[in-house]
């Protein structure tokens, strides 16, 4: 019984891990997305640069996929811990080599 | 034995998949994006055309007689079966014989641009005509060739002048006609008068467009054409209803990959910042990477696009922003049609090297490319990323917004 529970939470992480490195990396690019757009509504103001934050408001939507996700994942018994480790085999999909990872994991101030 | 084991486990724990999920949300994102964008009901793009005109418009766009050899018509190229347009990459004005691959096979004048749709042409707000915006009535006064000598004041009737005066388009290119290469106005109008003299002798025609223009048969000038076709052609062709505005302003349901990729449409693929307004063109003018198929209307493989009328550095390899209607029967896509497959075309706005094969280029084409490259930098498509799952449902979506004409064209004699 004790076996059980890690067998069955690996088996969820395994079936829904390709989901969610493509949300996580989707919610990423949306938010760094946004994140540039309203800069540049505040940098360089004009019709064009606000007509780029509502599509990149727009883009967000992502994260709410992202969002439910989780929570959804938290239902079937994942715990944070388990996420995190989702969210990390995410991120190695992504990364091609050690700079990747550096990139990442590195202490900035 | 790893693939059963996965089997297994999906039937055991099933996908907590997301999709699907906060419809209701994403739909009224849409609805809301769609407006904001400029979208408005189709009766608010229509121009009420007289029965008449249609009538006598419909026989001069079918007919051969438009052609001063009387080689070709507008039916020739604006076919049903390919969306009002052709269906091969340049096309192919005198000399030219059948329709899609039949007739780039059978040689003929080659005109180097993509044959243009109708959709939408002529009705309220759509000013500015061709790839290049050589009628632009955008701004006051009116540019076109006719340089302030303009025909009409109507500038899709300006622009319906312009193709019975191309050589090689409608004109054949041979040596008798060399007087006309110049395109001047003067010759123009010289043509024009034996073009409007032969469709007003014409038993058929010349009493439709004597009905349409109010006037006795032996006045009739060649304006009285254009506007019959510029009528025709507006009415047949008006925007329609599609599934996309029943979804805006009718409350309808999308599916589930339409909403998605209209979410894109509007949001992440950035489209929505050039492919807006009542005809999902800003009619201003942009630079798309696209690969360049044929000569280019500024040969080796090079088209400056707007640059070509306005001689504005700021405007190389920029073309107007193709409105969308029936985008998806309407292919091959691009200035120079070079891109058959509408995902092939969408990704070319956000990655174009993963459409263009440098290899396959000379290295005048690649250089071309690589200043278009160079204007596409600045376009908000640059710096997205699309995936596959994602271009498809773009694609998807697009599909929406298809609808059909009121009547069929065939060309005649």
């Amino acid at each position: 019984m004790a076996l059980a529970q890690p067998l069955w939470k690996l088996g969820v992480m395994r079936v829904n891990q390709t989901q969610f490195s493509d949300l996580t990396y989707k919610c990423d690019l949306a938010m760094r997305g946004h994140m540039i757009a309203k800069l540049d509504v505040g940098q360089r103001p004009s019709e064009q640069s606000v007509a780029e934050l509502r599509a990149a408001e727009i883009e967000l939507i992502a994260c709410q996929d992202y969002d439910l996700m989780r929570k959804r994942l938290g239902r079937w018994g994942l715990s944070d811990n388990e996420l995190s480790e989702m969210a990390l085999v995410a991120i190695e999909d992504r990364a091609s080599d050690l700079r990747e990872v550096v990139r990442i994991h590195e202490i900035r101030y | 034995m790893r693939y059963a084991t996965s089997a297994l486990i999906v039937l055991a724990f099933g996908s907590v998949a997301v999709a699907g999920s906060g419809d209701h949300l994403r739909s009224e994102v849409l609805r809301k994006a769609a407006l904001s964008a400029g979208l408005v009901p189709p009766e608010d793009t229509h121009i009420f055309v007289p029965p008449s005109q249609i009538a006598a418009g419909r026989l001069v766009f079918q007919s051969r007689k438009l052609s001063l050899e009387n080689e070709i018509a507008c039916a020739s190229c604006h076919l049903d079966r390919f969306g009002s347009a052709d269906g091969i990459p340049n096309a192919i004005g005198t000399d030219g014989r059948g329709e899609g691959t039949s007739r780039l096979m059978n040689g003929g004048d080659i005109i180097p641009r993509n044959a243009m749709p109708f959709w939408g042409r002529g009705g309220k707000g759509f000013d500015t005509f061709f790839w290049d915006g050589r009628v632009d009535a955008s701004v006051t006064p009116m540019k076109s060739q006719f340089a302030g000598e303009e025909p009409s004041e109507d500038p899709f009737v300006v622009a319906v002048h312009l193709p019975p005066v191309e050589i090689g388009e409608m004109i054949l290119d041979v040596n008798s006609n060399q007087s006309l290469q110049r395109e001047s106005v003067a010759s123009a109008q010289a043509v024009y008068g034996l073009l409007a003299a032969r469709l007003r002798d014409d038993p058929v025609i010349g009493p439709a467009l004597a009905s349409a223009s109010g006037k006795i048969r032996s006045e009739i000038e060649f304006v009285d054409v254009a506007e019959a076709i510029a009528g025709f052609i507006r009415h047949n062709f008006r925007v329609k209803p599609t599934r996309f505005h029943d979804f805006v302003f009718s409350d309808a349901s999308l599916m589930p990959d339409e909403l998605a990729g209209g979410l894109l449409f509007y949001g992440k693929g950035r489209c929505s910042a050039c492919h807006n307004g009542p005809y999902f063109s800003d009619m201003r003018f942009h630079a798309i990477a696209f690969p360049q198929a044929g000569f280019g209307r500024n040969g080796f493989g090079v088209d400056y696009g707007r640059f070509n009328v306005t001689q504005d550095v700021d405007d190389l390899y920029k073309f107007r922003t193709p409105p969308l209607y029936n985008v998806s029967k309407t292919a091959p896509y691009s200035h120079s049609g070079s891109v058959y497959r509408l995902e092939d075309a969408i990704r070319s706005h956000v990655d174009p090297l993963a459409v263009a094969d440098a290899g396959s280029m000379s290295a005048a084409e690649r250089a071309g490319f690589y200043g278009a490259l160079k204007h596409w930098v600045d376009e908000a498509a640059f710096g997205v990323h699309l995936d596959e799952v994602e271009i498809s449902q773009l694609s998807t979506f697009l599909r929406t917004l298809e609808y059909d004409s009121d009547q069929p064209v065939i060309e005649t004699e």
